[in-house]
Order: C-alpha cells, then structure tokens, then sequence
C-alpha cells in the first residue's frame, strides 16, 4: 500500500514519534477500509486519507494530553558519520526549531507541500484553510528558512 | 543546467514554483554533492519524502490466506483424515448388538477372556513368589 507511507509520513510529522505514528496509520487504514464504499463519490482520495489521518492524530492527541516528544526520530533520517550526514542532521535540528515555531497548521501546510508535493488546493481542504492561507503560511515559512540559511551561509551558525 | 536551478530556486524562495520544478529542485541537490546549506535543505526535503515506516502495515481487508499447495495439502489430509474415521466408525458399527441378551452374552464372554487372563498372570507371579523364596534361601 504505497498511500500508507505518505500516511505514516504525515502523521509521524504530527506526532513526532514512530511507533505512535505507526499505530495510529494501521487505525487510519482500518477507517479508511470501512468507508471504502464512498470512494467512488471522493474527488481527491489523496486528500480524503489526509484529512482522515489528520482526525486521528488529533484524536490521538486529544485522549493521551501528548507533548511533543523529542527530536530523536528526526535526527534518525540521517545515521552514518560521513560529513555530508552531520551537515544534513545540522540542517535537519535547525530547521526542526523553526518548524516548531509555527502554529500547528503552519507546520502541516509545510510538510505537505515540500515532502508529500501535495497542491495548495488539496492542502486547503485536509486543514481547512482557504487558498490564500496555505500560499501566505507556505511563503512566510520558507522566507523564515531562506533567512536562517543565509545566516548558515554567512556566519556558519543556524541560530 | 546551473543556471536553470538558480532560476528555480529564486522561484523557489518567491513562492512562484509548481510541484514539478519544486521535485527538480529537491531531486537535483539530492545527486548534487554540494555543501551549501540550501543544497543540504533540498537534500533533506528530499530525504524525508522517502522515509518509510518502522513497520509493514496490515492491509486491513487481506484475510491470512495460505499458500497455494499448503491450501491443497490441508484439503488432502482433510479429506484423508475424514474417510479414515468414517471407515473406523463403520467397523464400530459391526459390533452393534441391538438384542441385550446378545449383548450380556458378548460381555460375559469378554469378562470371562479377561478372568482367564488374569488368572494365568496370577499362576505367573506365584512361581515368581516360589523363585524369591528359593533365592533367599540360598542367599542365606
């Protein structure tokens, strides 16, 4: 089931955890499985699984009071020693802090543009935003990463 | 090519990209092995749309199915097992005896079979008795 990545992907950006984001996709897909008879009606299954997946995490979140965990999971991404891995993982910690800056939404809207390619429309719909709000969410988060870069670049500090 | 990536990027940062040019960015600094940090950005994006979950996913409307000649293997002993207690059944029928003075004659004779049996071990574990005495005399 190739859709059940993008799944585990998103909901794993919403609750920073891999075994918790695990366990609440096998619970999206047994949704998802007995609604299988409205699929036909669904413009965008894509976006539909989302939204799903998004309702769950939240749930999720709401019945266990959960606090972001850590960072460990992220850091994951990257293993090995190479310097093009401790590079990546300096990247990976900074960009994590700004992420977590943003309001929840603001932090979806990211990940589903630049990791799952998802279109504006699409992600307007999984949160409920308008098209404008997902283009100003999306172009004042990438203006915060393009700042931070060129401090990278010029100073050789990410914070 | 150069030169086309920068474009991208500036309209990368402008928010002016579509998916498409977006996936050239992300999949050209993947291969690229820049250390700029807006190359290790790209490379990250892209490392994480790959990421794969710590376990495989139960499809949740896939019944466990075995394979094809376990399946047929099953069947086989089934219906091997199922013809060898039908046949065990049809010999118990042969010794169904709907008359009870029958039946009382078959247990007597049975009973007695096993009297008789008995009676021959009893004879046995006398001469065993017999044997014992004999030792422990001579051991004496």
């Amino acid at each position: 089931m190739p859709a059940s990545e993008k799944i585990y992907r998103y909901a794993f950006s919403i609750l920073k955890d891999s075994e918790t984001a695990a366990d609440v996709v096998q619970e999206c897909l047994m949704k998802i499985w007995d609604k299988r008879d409205k699929l036909p009606e669904i413009v965008s299954p894509d976006s539909w699984a989302m939204r799903i997946t998004r309702n769950q995490c939240y749930d999720w979140v709401k019945m266990n009071r959960y606090t972001l965990i850590s960072d460990k999971e992220l850091n994951t991404l990257d293993s090995g020693n190479t310097d093009d891995a401790i590079h990546a993982k300096d990247h990976l910690r900074w960009l994590d802090e700004i992420l977590k800056t943003l309001p929840e939404k603001h932090q979806e809207v990211f990940h589903l543009r630049e990791v799952e390619d998802m279109t504006y429309q699409d992600i307007a719909e999984i949160l409920g935003l308008s098209l404008g709000e997902v283009k100003i969410s999306l172009h004042r988060t990438r203006a915060k990463i393009r700042l931070m870069l060129q401090k990278i670049e010029d100073y050789g500090i990410a914070n | 090519m150069e030169s086309r990536i920068k474009e991208i990027q500036e309209k990368y940062w402008a928010g002016e990209t579509t998916i498409e040019e977006e996936k050239i960015l992300k999949n050209y600094f993947s291969k690229n092995n820049s250390t700029d940090s807006e190359a290790g950005y790209f490379k990250h994006l892209k490392k994480a749309s790959v990421l794969k979950p710590p376990v495989e996913f139960k499809h949740p409307g896939r019944k466990f199915l075995l394979p094809k000649w376990m399946m047929a293997a099953a069947i086989f002993v089934g219906i091997m097992g199922g013809a060898y207690l039908f046949q065990q059944s049809q010999k118990q029928n042969e010794f169904l005896v709907d008359d009870p003075q029958k039946a009382f004659e078959i247990t007597r004779q049975a009973l007695m079979s096993i009297s008789s049996g008995m009676n021959k071990g009893t004879a046995y574990v006398d001469n065993l008795q017999k044997f014992e005495e004999a030792t422990q005399l001579i051991s004496k």
